[in-house]
């Protein structure tokens, strides 16, 4: 079960409704979902794991609709931002927030949880929470995976040009945050 | 000149930070690089028993179905109908002349309220 390929899985899953084919689909891909869901919502843990949980199962009834030439991961993406959005949406989530400094947040935070381990990635969670949902969706899709803008563009389903402004807006914002950190530290 | 606008143009929607641009892109690098591998056997086991159980449907030429079959009813309904007769029928129904009353506009624009709000409330439900 473990060396067959994501297309295999997903046929058994499909034909056979097999659930173990498709628990190894999660294993595979649970540990990138739930970090990307972290980033998105300010490494908010709990929050995240909710969003991934949700997103796989949305993902287990929809696979029937799953194309076996697009790949796998990106398809996941698009039904896991798909549910962030209809979060934020929902519960008025907009972590957004231009007078908040993220740094001094993330260093309370840190002092208060001691947690070790993770506050670089909390720093970018932070960084990012400073733009809006699509935007912030758009940024961590381009710096953390690294996907070409047209790739964000079929994922996201947005306009190409619309990620184009998201980039450069969005860039311009995470550079001024991290000018202004380095000159409060240094 | 029209080069030299396309690059002032560009310079404004490309704006250089130069360092904190690097910075920026090795903060991410770093995150990339020391992103921590969270595999948990209890988020498979929650995710495995939040799945319906009843299986996946596969709408295998579930179009092609409905296709054939609304042009069989078509065809059916032009050897078994008089086209002409159901034309004027219908034509007949359209009156010739037509007043409309404030009470008609007022009716017809809670009507088309009464749409849009059921309309969104069906979205807003279905997203859920």
């Amino acid at each position: 079960m473990e060396k067959l390929d994501e297309a295999v899985l997903v046929e058994l899953a499909v034909s056979d409704n097999d659930q173990r084919a498709f628990s190894e689909l999660v294993n595979r891909h649970q540990s990138n979902l739930r970090y990307s869901m972290r980033q998105l919502t300010n490494w908010n843990e709990d929050l995240a794991d909710d969003l991934a949980q949700d997103t796989f199962i949305q993902a287990f009834k929809e696979l029937h609709r799953f194309r076996k030439e697009a790949k796998f991961s990106s398809w996941l993406y698009r039904i896991g931002y798909n549910i962030f959005l209809q979060y934020v949406r929902k519960k008025q989530l907009d972590t957004q927030s231009i007078d908040e400094d993220p740094y001094t947040a993330n260093q309370l935070m840190s002092s208060e949880q001691g947690d070790e381990d993770s506050p670089l990635h909390q720093k970018v969670a932070k960084l990012l929470a400073m733009l809006e949902p699509e935007r912030r969706s758009v940024l961590h899709l381009l710096l953390h995976r690294q996907n070409t803008q047209q790739e964000i563009s079929e994922i996201m389903g947005i306009p190409l040009g619309t990620v184009k402004t998201h980039i450069n807006r969005g860039r311009a914002v995470l550079q001024q945050k991290l000018q202004g950190w380095r000159e409060t530290t240094s | 000149m029209k080069e030299k606008i396309d690059l002032d143009l560009n310079r404004l929607s490309m704006p250089d930070f130069g360092e904190s641009d690097t910075e920026l892109d090795a903060l991410f690098s770093d995150a990339r690089e020391g992103q921590p591998a969270l595999f948990d056997d209890n988020f498979t086991k929650v995710v495995a028993n939040s799945l319906p159980t009843k299986p996946i449907r596969r709408r295998k030429g579930g179009i092609s179905f409905d296709l054939i079959g609304a042009m069989i009813g078509l065809v059916l309904a032009y050897f078994l109908f008089d086209v002409s007769r159901v034309v004027s029928g219908v034509l007949s129904l359209v009156p010739e002349t037509l007043t409309l009353s404030p009470v008609h506009i007022l009716m017809a624009l809670g009507f088309v309220s009464g749409m849009s709000v059921f309309a969104w409330w069906a979205v807003e439900n279905s997203r859920a």
